[in-house]
Order: structure tokens, then C-alpha cells, then sequence
């Protein structure tokens, strides 16, 4: 047997065991890495990575309201639904699910009023949020790619109708990679009793390497899946572990001077120690002002206000941290998609509403408040609209021809409502907006070209908003 | 007395009319006739029609038993007739007429009286589904007049639609009270002409989302009525001589023959008119092309790729297909789109006239021909390519080994050559130590146990090697390994939906069978040809449909179709059963076969052709055509309806038989044992108060006096003890016999719901595949036979098998076959495929490094004549897997070091070739999730080598870790089985394997990723499972050398690592470890817990080290 000795990389190595701090030195690692990766192809690493160009905004929010958010009803006012409610509708409408045989039209139970120095239309449920129209920009006029939850919802999250395609947080953290190296890129915040409609659908890799999905944190007990022991241990133990640990992952990797992966989890390792340090610091909400508290409802623990609002909190500190991309989802029970609002588009919307609004709100003025929101594009959509007709009597079935969201931050224009629905709401008929569009304007805003991130897959070069097909382009209207 | 009467009353005054016979030979063509009526043969009583025969052969007999609403037979101009006035006829379900989007074609001959008022129907052709309430499943077509009081100018004007659609009208008046020979047409695509005595006189198409036509279950025929209505103004008034229906669309040839009979037999009334000319391309059809088309499509710069100047750009067609299907118009897109006025743009012009497009028919009817003829050779050769992966399998001439490199084979001789080329040469071979293990993992997933190392170690001999590799490959684990690499990629789950939430799991029942199947495959080594024909078309090979019991063969084929059972479908859920889903699934299924069998993704050519593959669109539905048979979007089978209970009837009986007859046996113990209990309870009560007992126990609770509360309270809310509360008083006799009875019953239940297996088979009939114009089953365009890619396409081409109890349609089975035929290029890329795959298992990439992609855009492969020597070596040494894999194994790339020395020759390799492209060394691979899972569970000790059936359960905690079931109570006892039982989800895979990059299985997976993320170390550090692994190790060798440390460690490194401990590792560990027990100490363990937690922490270090997960 030939006797081992790794030729360069040791000095490297060795250079790192011997900085000061031994995760300070990840710069090294990552410069040793480069050396090494060849420079075609996919990215499988989060390192750090250039824009195509200067980017607006660094931290993208997506708070996604899943059952679809009736559109007519809070945001986009049809007073022809008012004068004609109860009448039969003559013209064609798409339904979906039984209940609106009758073809009936339904008014629009709240009252809307102007908002903001361009008066922008918020109904009576959205107080807060209304009271930070000029930071809104509303697209009225947006489309969605199928009727069905499951469909609609991961289309808007990956740019396909059907499941195992990257959702866009996933190419977010494959183009730029993370400024925290403490914190995973892209962090999916879910209410912690269980899911909600597609689930881990929406934040998953698809055929990227898994680093690039949505890792999801927990609003309570342990932040990161494992982060810490689940039997408990002296002190001390784990330190000890992890430089025994050390010990022999660095003989080994001796032998292997060529598998940078090897490398790359000796560094995890490190990564871990660190995240079980920090990560539990996204939950400490003990050191926010009592006035911050009040301001996302969470004074008082487990009211579901307390719960959404936290998740908002913990979006802002993410943000602060640095974190690229956050999912935020609505309650996920006892409804897993709680703007469905099939029954009584009054009631269900009321109650949603009070749990949603102020949070919303308060993520806006928060992150203003802190002079973050020029760096965060913030998104509020469902995944489709809803019906000009009745269902059940009082509620609205799905619609996928119109629906309307709401973006807040970094270069979009406040205050501008954009797009418009005809006389009914049911159809999007000015400056019609796809869900491509949408993902290509919000890359635009990282600094990305949604048509040069791509990742080879078999043979083939992919992109999140398959422009070829769908036309994907960049709002430009919208933005400063 | 008096029904009898009037009954035998009406019998004798009824007057039968029964004219002469039909001619036995109809000078008109009856392939599709499904309906005949002629008012020359009526059954009718009293003057009034009771029942109106149809002679078509159909049974399609037409009645009306309500006596009002009668029509009459009398006659026209001395001509039978069947005269409406404020009546119909109606059928309840039209034979011949197949359920979904039917073509057909409708000659009626009528005379219809003046009306003024309503909208009367003369046919109504109508399906509702009942069970749900949706308007656009409401489904239905009729013909009828424009609704007059909508809008008085149109009286008169015929008109044809369908029920909650779109409609469309002639645009002349038949309202005229003359005879007329009236034609309906529907042809596909939602398309639909009107003619009158020949004459086209108008087209329509409807526009709405679904298919209008989807008839499920059969239509209704009403003649006369708008169906159930009772509106008068619905009625149709006037007189019908004869009406007949086709279930497909006759060409103009045909046409003219029904036509020309239908007005002889009206001769002087109606005459049919028929085309004297046969329009010819260039004087008829040219230059209305020209007027109408070249503006867009002509030139290099021609929309769509579509030429339309001369005939033989017509025959090539565009970017979307072909336009043309000669002889057939109903088929040919060019008709289609220029009859629904899409085409010409309204921007660019006028549709094309009634004139135009009767022209255009007849021209493409009569075969689409020119006065020149012109050569249509080259259009029908197949398409060539030079590509690589599309020829025939060549054996590579092997390269002389002039000494300069280790060899140990040809293979190793074909790796050289690249080698020598810069230079290089083999690493030494590994040591045995790492050659044991690397083998035992790559064939088994398992590493070796110190006693298979020691005795390999030992074995000096020659064979030593081979006598491993024939041990390892004939292991019962040898399946487990290589069956999950298969599972993998067809893509397999243990659901059959999208499995979209995580609090619903929905297994598929018994589609576990399918993993038995594929592992049991793998160990006895099935010669690929019968592997892959099995799975494409078990079904077509035994004859099922007919087998009284299924014996195991039977069983055996029909679990090998799940492989097409993969893709995911949510069509149980209503909502998300629809057409556009089941395309989608058909689509699916198809692009799956082709990636794994063929390694060609297909799914570019769904819209268009192929950019950058000699693979055109009309080969994807070509390709698809193979499975439209068994995933018809039209004859849909929910995945719930398509399952199989893999039992003859006879059997099923019998098993409900026993267990009824068990049931009884032990109801009749119960019942003995309950009359005693009472009676023994009644015996402990004074006497005096039972009576009054029994009567309290009657009374409803709240209505008892309060001496009945106090009795029922004291002695008892009743005495009808259930059977737990009487088991413990019977004799154990009994006791024994009830609890047997009772296992006997769950096992019989067991085995009925294991005996149900997620198939496939060849439902409804077989219809036409069309080729979707940009992927819309809403736009077909021309017809394409079932076949494959074009470019695969051997000299001679197979013929379709003999069907099996004659239903099947034998396509897939030829697919099958086709696949297999290894002297055909198919064949040969199907060898490739296979032996690439298993390259890539042994040295972590393929020769062919885009596994699932041999086509244009895919990589070339690093080795071509390797590729092409282990494909020839895979199909002459039978298709198995195991001489090949012994092939690869025992050559020195296989076995040489996967580490890099130090020598000048290594520094060389490592600059000259970084990615080790050429193979100048073994490559280190991470382990896939599974291997990991298993390895740690058979190092701890804890790994139950059980084998099949039932997946194992897991869990979703709320934190979002999916465990094990029984995770909760774990014992030292627990053991666990391996990680390809476990369930298997397309999401919320266990946490251990997901971290390890175990696919999700949206779609199937060719190649995993082995990542290296944070994830993964956390769960090395902290789960709970690996754990409880440490400890479990930590006994194991706590047990094995007592009292020693030093042996202890030993045994660690020996169970995980397959090796001894270095002396500095020893020194590591014991220091930690005696860390650690002060640690624990402290902590306020025993001493002797603290020994067993401080060496566990050891195991899980040792456990979390990378050398544990790689293989080297």
C-alpha cells in the first residue's frame, strides 16, 4: 500500500486548524473549494454568489395565504355586484365545485373606502393593513394556473401546475447563496400545529441538491429539526464529540485530498455547533419592546393572532440575520387553508382576517421603522381568487381569472393599484399578470435575470419561469 | 281480472304493421351503423307508433309507452311515415354509442311542419350524470330549430348544440315543408358540420372546457322532444321516414352512397346532391390556399413551419404535426381548423365559404390527390440519425493490452485506453479489508460483519474474490439493494395519489406487492426481457380475465404492471378527475417508461418537435399510443376502480364463507357463555328484588322512579354482557377456542386485503390517438398509429400480439417487445441504458453520466466502447444482472483504491484529471439514506432481517420529523427492518432519509444527489434514533468483551467501520470516552450507566464519522 499524504490541500488545512477562530476561517474553505469545483454546470453549495446585477432588495417575504383571498370582497371593489346582487348571470362563469348552479351574483358584504394619498381600496376587515396603503403596491389583475388548491398553489410557488419542480425560494438560494452562514438560506415559517394545503410541496428542491429547499423552523420548541440532543447531556459531552468527531473525519479526509464533500462536512459539523448556538435566538422573543409586542399581537401567548403575529416577528429577525428567503403561512387549523371561503364569504373572512391583518401590517411598519423594507420585497397572495357568483348561499367558489396581490418594499411603487377585472371581478382584462411574471420580477428585484438562473437537469436547461413557454416577463410598471 | 282483459282486449285490436323486408345487403357501406329506423317497419297499435325497430343490428328499438304521446304512422305522398305532433320516442341507453367524445355521423330524412313559436328538437342525444349536479358534466347534443322567441329572423333556420354550450346554425332556412335529407356530423375536436340534401350548409365548434360529448355510461336517445321536457314549444311537429346513425364520420364516397339511397327511396321529393367533380390540387385547391394561407405560410419566414404552397409541404405538415390524413377530411387538421374559422385569422381575412370548405373536403376525402403525381417516398423513411445511442449494438474490437496497465479484462483493457492516452495508468488494487466492504455494500446495502471480513481475510486462495462475489450475489439481500435502485426509477410510492398532505397517507392497497415482486426479481435474477415485459404488459401475457383462481403465475404479472401505476393520480378526488389530469397521467406514464427504459426524455416533443432530438411530436403520441389502451382519458378508471383483488370469486365466497361460519361458532359460545353470566348474576341478587331489576332495566334511564335508580345503580345498568365482559367467565376450553376463531377471522381479513394489487390492464375499447397540437388534448390534430420513436424504428416492423381472451389491444405487450428486441436499435438502446445504470451503482457515475438522457442534449458517454461492450456482454450472457455485475467487479477499475497515493503518478492524475473522468482510480461514494439507515441498524445490532410484505409505518410528529411507528416505545428489544419496507411516501419521507437525499417521488428518480448539507450532521448529533442506536451498540459491545475498553473500542470500529482501531484513534477515543464518564459521573449517573452513556457517545461519534457513510 502507497502511504498517505495529501499533497496541497493540506496546507490548507492546515492553515484553517491553525486561525484562531476555527469557523472563521470558512473563507478559506470556500477558497479551497473553488480551486477545486470546475467551473461549468450547477452550483451545489451556499456560498455567497454574485447577482447579475445590482439588486434592489436582499430578503424576499412571502407570505402566501393559502384557499385563495377573495378578491371582490377586500381588495377590489365591484359596485356592479352591489346594484345586481341576487340577479342571475347571463354570461359563461367557469365554476368548479357544485353549490353555484344558480348562477347567482353575490354583493360584496363590507364597506370599502379609499386609503392613502393615491386612495387605494381596502374593505372594513383590513384596517392595519389599509393603514399602510402607500407602501402596497396592488396587483389586481393577476391570474392563476388552475382551480384546485393543490395545483394553483404549487404553480405559484414553483411556475408548474404539477409537484417536483424547484420552488422559487429554492432557485433564490441556488443563484445567490447565503450571506448567514449560521442560518440555512431559505426558511419556511408554518404554524407549528401542523400544515397547511400542499404542504412541504411548496418548499421543496424538487432536483436540486436538497441544500437548496426550505428548511422549515418552528415557532416553538426547538427551532431547527435536531438541533439539540433529544436526551440530554452533561456539559461538555457534545464539545468533546464533536473534537473527537473532528479527529478522525480529518484522518479520513486525509486519504481523499480530492473530495471537497468531505470537507464540506467537517465544516457542517462546525456549522451545526454554531446554528445550535444562534438558532435559538430567532425564537428568544424576550429582548422585542413590549411595543413591538404589541404591535404584532403577540402579547398574550397561543391566540391565533399571537401565532400568525409571530411568525411575522420571526420574519423580521430573519431578515435581520440575513436570511434570503422566508415563507410565512397562514393558521393551518382547524382549516389547512383558511381563506376558502366557500360558506359565507362574510363570516369566513372576518375571522381570518383578524387574525392576519395586523400582523401583516405590523411587518411592514416594522421593517420601515428599522430601515429594512427598501431591502425586503414582501409578497401577499393566495393562490387564486374567487367567484362574482354565490355558492351555498353566501360564499364564493375558486377562481383562477382574477385574483389580486398585494407587494410591499424594495423598488416596487407604493400606493399603485395595477391591473384591473371587469365589472364583475371575475375576469383579469387590464395589464394581465401571470404568476411568471410575477417570479420574474421578483428575481429582477434580487438582481437576478429570471432567463439566465438556470440549472442543468438531464441534459436540459432549466429555469423557474420556462420563458419559452410562458412568456415570463418583468413587470417593469410596477417598479421604482 | 280486469287488467287481464283490457290487456288481452288491446292485444286483439292492435294492428301490426309489417312491411316488407329489408334488403339483406344496404347499398351503402354499415361498418359503425349503430342506428336504422325506417318508418316502412313500425310495430304500432291503433294508428300510433309503440315501438319503432331498429335494424341496424344494435337493438337500438325505440319506444314510447305513453299513450298520449304517441306519434303516428300514416303516410306523405304515399311514402311511410312516422308523423310527431306534440310526441316523441325515445331509448334509454344508445348501444354502439361509446362513452366520451364519440365521432358520428346522422342522416335523418324529415319533412318538418311550419312553426311559429319555441324551439323544437327533432333529436336529442343527452347523458346526465346523476350523482352530481355539475353543468359542465351535464352533457348532451341536439339538433333542433333556432329558438323563435328569441329571435323572430332566424325561424326557421336549423340548428345544432349541445346542452349548456355553445351552438351553431345554418345559415339558410329548412323550415319549408318539403322533404329534405338532413346530415349531422361530428367529428372529433368538438367540431360539427350540417348539411341538408348534401349540401354543407353550416359548421360550428364549441368552445367550452370539457369535452361536451363525454357520455359516461351510455346516452339517451329521444326523437322528437327536447329530453324530459313537457314545454309544447319543445316539440318537434312533422314526419320522419328514416334515420341513420354511424359511430364514426363517413368520407365523402361513403356519404355519397347513403345519400344517393336515402333519395331514391324519396325519388321526385329530395334529391341528394352529388359532387360531379373531383376537385384536383391545382386548379381547385391551390388557389385558394393561395388566397387564403400564403400570406402567413409560405416562404423561410412560414408560421408554424408550415408551407402551404405546394402539396408536399401539405403532406410534411408543420412544427405541430402533420395537416393531411388523405382520404379523410373528418381527420385532417387542415379541415378542422379552416372549417372552425380559427384559421384564417379574423385579422387576416374571411373564413374560408361553405363552398370552399365542401370543396376542400371532397379534395382531401378523395384522397388529396394532384394531377401530377408526386413522390411521397421520401416523407415516409424513417427518420435517420447518426447519434450514437440510436444504433445498432456493435461489439467493440478490444484493445491489446501491450502490458502497460493492470488488466484483469476486456473492461479493464477499454478503460486503459483512455489512460495510456494521458499518460496514466490503474491504482493499485485495493485492500482486502476495503474491497470486502465495498462489495458487500454495493451488492447488499449491508456492510460485511467481523466474521465474514476475518474469514475473507483469511481466504488466501485465488477465488477468494469470486467466491465473495458469488456469496454476496446470491444473498437474499442482494434484492433489497438493487430492487430500491429500481424502485427508484419507475418512481415508486406506496400511494398512488400526489400524497400532497402530510396528515393523510392513503396507501394504495397491496401495492407493496409490486416492491416483493421487484426484490424478488433482483434475487433470482430474471432475464431483463421478461423483467421489463412483465411490467409493461403482465397483463397481456396470462389470461386473467378468464382464470377461475389466479394461481401465482397469473398474480405475478398482474403485480409486475404497478411499474405503470407509478405516476402520480389524484383522480379518486372528483375534482381533480377530469381530462386534463388524465392526459396528464397517461403523459406521465409514458414519459417515464421512455426516460427509464430508453433514456430519452420525451417530454419537449408533447408540444412541438423536438428542438434538438430527431424526436418529433408525432412520435410522442406515437409513443403514448402504447398506453391509451389502459389509460384511456376517456374510459378513466379511478385509481380506486382500477385496483384488482388477485382472487377468483370462488375463493373470495369461500374466505367469507369461513369466516361466517367462525363468526357464528363463536357467537354461539358468546350467547351460551352470556346466558350463564346472567343467570349467575340474577343468582347473587336477592330474589325478591329481581323481578323488580329487570322491569328497571327496561325503563328508560331518566324515566325511572328513584327505587329503579337505586336497583340499576346497585346491581347493574343491564344484563346483556358484551363478549368481553363474557369471555373471562367461560371456560378456558372455550376461551381458547373463541380466541382462535377470532385469529382465524383476522388472518382471512388479512389475506383478502393483501390479495389486492395496483394493476394495469387494457380498459374500454380502443379508440383513436391524436396527436394534441401544443400538448391540448382540446386540439387534436391528425391520428397516429401506436409505435415508437421513429428514429428507433427497425427494418422490420413487429407484428401487434395475438390478443389474450380478446380483449387486450397487445400494444404494450409489443412495446415490450420492441424494447427487447435486441437487434434492433430499440433494443440496443434499451441494453445501454440498463448497463449504464448499472455502472453508475458501482462507481457513482454512469459511463453516460446523464443517466436518463441518450439523446442529442444528453452527455456523451466518457467510455463509448465500454458502453457498448457491457451492453453486448448484459444481452449475451441473458439479460441477467448478475454475470455482468461480477464482470464489472472483478476487474481491476472496480478494485483498484478509491484514495489517492502520494506517488508522482497519483500528483500526475490528480492534475491531469481531477474528476477522475477516465477512471484512474475507484471513486469515493457517500452511501444512499437507505444504506446508512440499514448499516447503522445492523451495526447496533438491531436490524430485523424480515423480509416483505406489509410496509412498515411511519409517523409525522408535529415538529416535522417523520419517525418510525412504535417510535414512542422504544425498548433495547426494538429492532427495526430494513429502510425499503418502511413506507414509502412521495413526501414526508422519514427524516433519516430525506436528510440523506432519498428522493421525493413526484416523478421518478435516475440518479440521486448525495449531498452534503447541515441537516445531516444535526441529525448525526442529536436524533433520537441514532441514539438509541449508540446505546444499543454500546451493549452490544459492552457484551462482547466485558470490562475491557480497549477490546470494546475494537469491537466498535470492527461493527461500524469493518476495521481495526489505529492505535491514535484508540488513544482519541479512550480519552474521550474517560472525558465523558467524568462528565456523566458528575451529571449524577451510577456508575455503571455512566459507562454505558459515555461509550454510547463514543459509538455515536463513530457512527456520525464520514468514513462510516462513505463507500471507498
Amino acid at each position: 500500500m502507497k502511504t498517505l499524504q495529501a499533497p496541497l490541500p493540506l496546507t490548507r488545512r492546515k492553515m484553517l486548524r491553525e486561525s484562531a477562530l476555527g469557523f472563521g476561517s470558512l473563507a478559506l474553505i470556500q477558497l479551497l473549494q473553488e480551486d477545486l469545483l470546475s467551473t461549468e454546470g450547477n452550483y451545489h453549495d451556499l456560498k455567497k454568489r454574485e447577482p447579475h446585477f445590482d439588486p434592489k432588495v436582499k430578503s424576499v417575504i412571502l407570505m402566501m395565504q393559502n384557499g385563495g383571498p377573495s378578491q371582490m370582497d377586500l381588495f377590489d371593489p365591484k359596485p356592479e355586484l352591489n346594484k345586481r346582487n341576487g340577479q342571475k348571470h347571463t354570461g359563461a362563469i367557469e365554476q368548479f365545485q357544485p353549490g353555484s348552479e344558480q348562477n347567482k351574483l353575490l354583493g360584496m358584504p363590507f364597506d370599502f373606502e379609499k386609503y392613502g394619498e393615491n386612495g387605494m381600496d381596502f374593505a372594513s376587515p383590513l384596517p392595519h393593513m389599509a393603514s399602510v396603503a402607500d407602501e402596497f403596491c396592488k396587483i389586481r389583475s393577476m391570474i392563476s394556473g388552475h382551480n384546485n388548491h393543490t395545483e394553483a398553489l404549487v404553480m405559484f410557488n414553483t411556475g408548474k401546475i404539477f409537484a417536483g419542480r424547484p420552488a422559487l425560494g429554492s432557485w433564490v438560494s441556488y443563484g445567490l447563496g447565503t450571506a448567514n452562514q449560521n442560518l440555512p438560506a431559505y426558511i419556511v415559517l408554518r404554524d407549528e400545529r401542523g400544515y397547511n394545503t400542499s404542504g412541504t410541496l411548496l418548499w421543496q428542491n424538487g432536483w436540486m441538491p436538497a441544500i437548496y429547499g426550505g428548511t422549515e423552523v418552528a415557532t416553538q420548541g426547538t427551532p431547527v429539526l435536531n438541533l439539540k440532543a433529544a436526551n440530554s447531556r452533561p456539559q461538555g459531552v457534545e464539545a468533546q464529540n464533536l473534537a473527537l468527531l473532528d479527529k478522525l473525519n480529518t484522518k479520513f479526509r486525509l486519504r481523499y485530498p480530492q473530495e471537497t464533500d468531505l470537507d464540506t462536512r467537517i465544516q457542517n459539523y462546525e456549522l451545526a455547533a454554531r446554528m445550535q448556538l444562534s438558532a435559538p435566538e430567532i425564537l428568544d422573543l424576550s429582548k422585542e419592546s413590549a411595543e413591538t409586542k404589541k404591535l404584532y399581537g403577540v402579547e398574550q401567548e397561543h391566540t391565533e393572532l399571537s401565532r400568525y403575529g409571530t411568525r411575522c416577528l420571526m420574519a423580521r429577525r430573519l431578515v435581520e440575520s440575513g436570511v434570503r428567503f422566508i415563507q410565512v403561512f397562514p393558521p393551518a387549523s382547524p382549516n389547512s387553508q383558511p381563506w376558502d371561503s366557500h360558506g359565507n364569504v362574510k363570516t369566513q373572512n372576518e375571522s381570518i382576517c383578524k387574525i392576519v391583518d395586523q400582523p401583516t401590517a405590523a411587518l411592514v411598519k416594522d421593517l420601515k421603522q428599522r430601515g429594512l423594507l427598501d431591502s425586503t420585497l414582501i409578497i401577499w397572495s393566495g393562490e387564486f381568487g374567487r367567484l362574482p357568483i354565490s355558492q351555498n348561499g353566501s360564499g364564493r367558489d375558486h377562481n383562477r381569472n382574477a385574483c389580486t396581490t398585494l407587494l410591499a418594499g424594495g423598488g416596487v411603487k407604493g400606493g399603485l393599484s395595477y391591473g384591473a377585472t371587469d365589472e364583475l371581478g371575475y375576469r383579469s382584462v387590464e395589464k394581465v399578470t401571470t404568476v411568471h411574471d410575477l417570479h420574474a420580477t421578483i428575481l429582477h428585484q434580487l438582481g437576478l435575470d429570471h432567463n439566465k438562473l438556470t440549472y442543468h437537469h438531464q441534459g436540459h436547461s432549466e429555469s423557474l419561469t420556462d420563458t419559452r413557454v410562458t412568456q415570463a416577463k418583468v413587470i417593469h410598471d410596477i417598479l421604482t | 281480472m280486469f287488467r287481464i282483459l283490457t290487456t288481452l282486449n288491446l292485444f286483439l285490436l292492435s294492428v301490426f304493421i309489417w312491411a316488407d323486408e329489408l334488403p339483406e345487403a344496404p347499398p351503402f357501406p354499415t361498418e359503425g351503423l349503430i342506428l336504422w329506423l325506417d318508418a316502412n317497419h313500425i310495430e304500432s297499435q291503433e294508428g300510433r307508433v309503440i315501438r319503432w325497430p331498429d335494424h341496424s343490428g344494435q337493438e337500438n328499438h325505440l319506444i314510447q309507452n305513453d299513450q298520449p304521446l304517441q306519434p303516428l304512422t300514416t303516410e306523405f305522398n304515399g311514402k311511410k311515415v312516422v308523423r310527431f305532433s306534440q310526441s316523441s320516442l325515445s331509448l334509454g341507453k344508445l348501444n354502439g354509442f361509446l362513452s366520451g367524445e364519440q365521432n358520428f355521423h346522422i342522416f335523418v330524412q324529415m319533412r318538418a311542419d311550419l312553426q311559429t313559436t319555441g324551439s323544437p328538437r327533432l333529436i336529442d342525444i343527452s347523458s346526465i350524470q346523476s350523482e352530481k349536479s355539475y353543468t359542465n358534466k351535464r352533457k348532451g347534443f341536439w339538433i333542433g330549430y333556432e329558438d323563435y322567441s328569441l329571435d323572430p329572423d332566424s325561424k326557421g333556420r336549423l340548428r345544432l348544440g349541445v346542452a349548456a354550450g355553445a351552438e351553431a346554425a345554418s345559415s339558410q332556412l329548412a323550415w319549408n315543408g318539403q322533404p329534405q335529407i338532413l346530415e349531422t356530423i361530428f367529428a372529433g375536436n368538438q367540431r360539427w358540420s350540417l348539411y341538408e340534401n348534401g349540401t354543407s350548409v353550416g359548421h360550428g365548434r364549441y368552445l367550452g372546457d370539457v369535452g361536451f360529448l363525454g357520455f359516461v355510461g351510455g346516452a339517451q336517445l329521444t326523437l322528437g322532444q327536447h329530453s324530459h321536457s313537457q314545454d309544447p314549444s319543445h316539440f318537434f311537429n312533422g314526419d320522419l321516414f328514416e334515420i341513420l346513425a354511424f359511430n364514426r364520420v363517413l368520407n365523402t364516397a361513403e356519404q355519397q352512397q347513403v345519400g344517393k339511397y336515402l333519395s331514391q327511396k324519396l325519388a321526385g321529393e329530395a334529391s341528394y346532391k352529388v359532387a360531379s367533380k373531383q376537385p384536383v390540387f391545382e386548379s381547385d385547391i391551390q388557389p385558394l390556399l393561395v388566397n387564403k394561407c400564403a400570406d402567413c405560410h409560405s416562404g423561410e419566414e412560414a408560421k408554424g413551419g408550415l408551407k402551404l404552397n405546394a402539396l408536399i409541404d401539405l403532406y410534411r405538415g408543420g412544427t405541430s404535426g402533420p395537416i393531411l390524413t388523405p382520404g379523410n377530411a373528418q381527420k385532417s387538421f387542415l379541415f378542422h381548423i379552416t372549417a372552425s374559422g380559427e384559421m384564417p385569422p379574423a385579422e387576416f381575412g374571411e373564413p374560408l365559404s361553405v363552398d370552399e370548405l365542401e370543396l376542400l373536403r371532397h379534395w382531401i376525402d378523395h384522397g388529396a390527390m394532384a394531377k401530377e403525381p408526386i413522390n411521397l417516398r421520401a416523407l415516409n423513411q424513417k427518420t435517420e440519425s447518426d447519434h450514437w445511442a440510436f444504433q445498432n449494438l456493435k461489439p467493440p474490437k478490444l484493445p491489446m493490452n501491450m502490458g502497460n496497465h493492470e488488466s484483469r479484462s476486456a473492461i479493464d483493457d477499454l478503460i486503459a485506453v483512455g489512460l495510456e492516452s494521458q499518460n496514466l495508468t490503474f491504482s493499485d488494487t485495493a485492500p482486502k479489508l476495503t474491497l470486502i466492504r465495498r462489495a458487500s455494500l454495493d451488492l447488499t446495502g449491508l456492510p460485511p460483519t467481523p466474521q465474514e471480513i476475518q474469514n475473507f481475510l483469511q481466504d488466501t486462495t485465488p477465488e477468494a474474490w469470486d467466491n465473495l462475489l458469488d456469496r454476496l450475489l446470491s444473498s437474499k439481500h442482494f434484492g433489497e439493494r438493487w430492487g430500491r435502485h429500481w424502485l427508484d426509477g419507475v418512481g415508486y410510492s406506496d400511494t398512488n395519489a400526489m400524497d400532497n398532505d402530510q396528515a393523510i397517507v392513503k396507501p394504495a392497497k397491496g401495492k407493496w406487492k409490486y416492491r416483493d415482486y421487484v426484490i424478488k426479481s433482483f434475487n433470482a435474477d430474471k432475464p431483463y426481457d421478461f423483467f421489463i415485459q412483465q411490467q409493461l404488459a403482465g397483463d397481456e401475457m396470462v389470461d386473467w380475465r378468464n382464470a377461475e383462481t389466479y394461481d401465482q403465475r397469473i398474480k405475478e404479472h398482474l403485480i409486475a404492471t404497478t411499474m405503470l401505476r407509478c405516476a402520480p393520480d389524484d383522480t379518486d378526488q372528483d375534482e381533480l378527475n377530469i381530462l386534463s389530469i388524465r392526459y396528464y397521467i397517461l403523459h406521465r406514464t409514458a414519459e417515464s417508461v421512455a426516460q427509464n427504459l430508453l433514456g430519452l426524455t420525451m417530454q419537449c416533443c408533447k408540444c412541438h418537435d423536438h428542438k434538438f432530438e430527431p424526436i418529433s411530436q408525432r412520435d410522442y403520441y406515437r409513443f403514448t399510443a402504447n398506453f391509451t389502451t389502459a389509460w384511456q382519458p376517456r374510459d378513466w378508471l379511478k385509481p380506486l376502480n382500477r385496483e384488482l383483488l388477485l382472487m377468483g370469486a370462488k375463493e373470495v365466497t369461500a374466505i367469507e364463507e369461513q369466516k361466517a361460519s367462525r363468526q357464528t361458532q363463536i357467537d354461539a359460545i358468546i350467547e351460551m357463555g352470556r346466558k350463564a353470566l346472567r343467570q349467575k348474576t340474577l343468582d347473587a341478587i336477592p330474589e325478591v328484588l329481581r323481578e323488580d331489576l329487570l322491569a328497571a332495566q327496561t325503563v328508560a334511564k331518566e324515566q325511572r322512579s328513584d327505587v329503579q335508580k337505586y336497583l340499576t345503580e346497585k346491581f347493574g345498568e343491564t344484563f346483556d354482557f358484551s363478549q368481553a365482559q363474557v369471555m373471562p367467565t367461560i371456560p378456558a376450553v372455550q376461551q381458547k377456542e373463541v380466541t382462535a376463531f377470532t385469529n382465524e377471522i383476522n388472518q382471512l381479513n388479512k389475506n383478502l386485503d393483501d390479495s389486492w394489487a395496483q394493476s394495469v390492464y387494457d380498459v374500454g375499447s380502443v379508440r383513436p390517438t391524436y396527436i394534441l397540437r401544443r400538448g391540448e388534448f382540446e386540439k387534436p390534430g391528425a391520428e397516429v398509429e401506436a409505435g415508437i420513436f421513429s428514429v428507433l424504428d427497425g427494418p422490420t416492423v413487429l407484428e401487434m400480439p395475438q390478443p389474450i381472451g380478446n380483449v387486450t389491444s397487445g400494444r404494450r405487450l409489443r412495446l415490450a417487445q420492441q424494447l427487447t428486441d435486441w437487434d434492433s436499435p430499440t433494443g440496443a438502446l434499451t441494453a445501454r441504458v440498463r448497463a449504464n445504470r448499472i455502472w453508475q451503482h458501482l462507481f457513482g457515475v454512469g459511463i453516460v453520466e446523464t443517466v436518463a438522457n441518450f439523446g442529442k442534449s444528453g452527455m456523451e458517454p466518457t467510455h463509448p466502447e465500454l458502453l457498448e461492450y457491457l451492453a453486448c456482454f448484459f444481452v449475451e450472457h441473458d439479460r441477467q444482472l448478475k454475470p455482468l455485475l461480477k464482470k464489472i467487479m472483478t476487474s481491476q477499475v472496480y478494485m483498484q483504491l478509491s484514495s489517492v497515493g502520494s506517488d508522482e503518478q497519483a500528483k500526475q492524475a490528480v492534475k491531469l484529471d481531477p474528476d477522475n473522468k477516465l477512471l484512474w482510480r475507484q471513486n469515493l461514494r457517500r452511501m444512499e439514506a437507505e444504506a446508512i439507515r440499514d448499516s447503522i441498524l445492523f451495526a447496533s445490532g438491531r436490524l430485523n432481517l424480515t423480509m416483505g410484505g406489509r410496509f412498515d409505518d411511519i409517523v409525522n410528529l408535529p415538529s416535522g420529523m417523520v419517525v418510525e411507528a412504535g417510535y414512542s416505545s422504544v425498548t433495547p428489544e426494538t429492532t427495526w427492518r430494513r429502510s425499503v419496507y418502511l413506507l414509502n411516501r412521495r413526501n414526508y419521507h422519514p427524516t433519516v432519509l430525506q436528510v440523506f437525499d432519498q428522493p421525493l417521488l413526484i416523478e421518478a428518480c435516475q440518479q440521486r444527489d448525495a449531498s452534503a448539507s447541515v441537516s445531516q450532521s444535526l441529525w448525526m448529533l442529536n436524533s433520537d434514533f441514532l441514539g438509541h442506536q449508540a446505546q444499543a451498540l454500546a451493549r452490544r459491545i459492552q457484551q462482547d468483551a466485558p470490562d475491557d475498553l480497549p477490546a470494546q473500542l475494537e469491537q466498535l470500529f470492527q461493527y461500524t467501520l469493518g476495521r481495526t482501531i489505529a492505535a491514535d484513534e484508540k488513544e482519541s477515543c479512550t480519552s474521550a470516552f474517560k472525558n465523558h464518564l467524568m462528565l456523566f459521573k458528575n451529571g449524577g449517573a451510577e456508575d455503571a450507566q455512566a459507562y454505558q452513556q459515555a461509550l454510547a457517545s463514543v459509538c455515536q461519534v463513530v457512527f456520525s464519522t464520514s468514513e462510516f457513510i462513505y463507500i471507498q
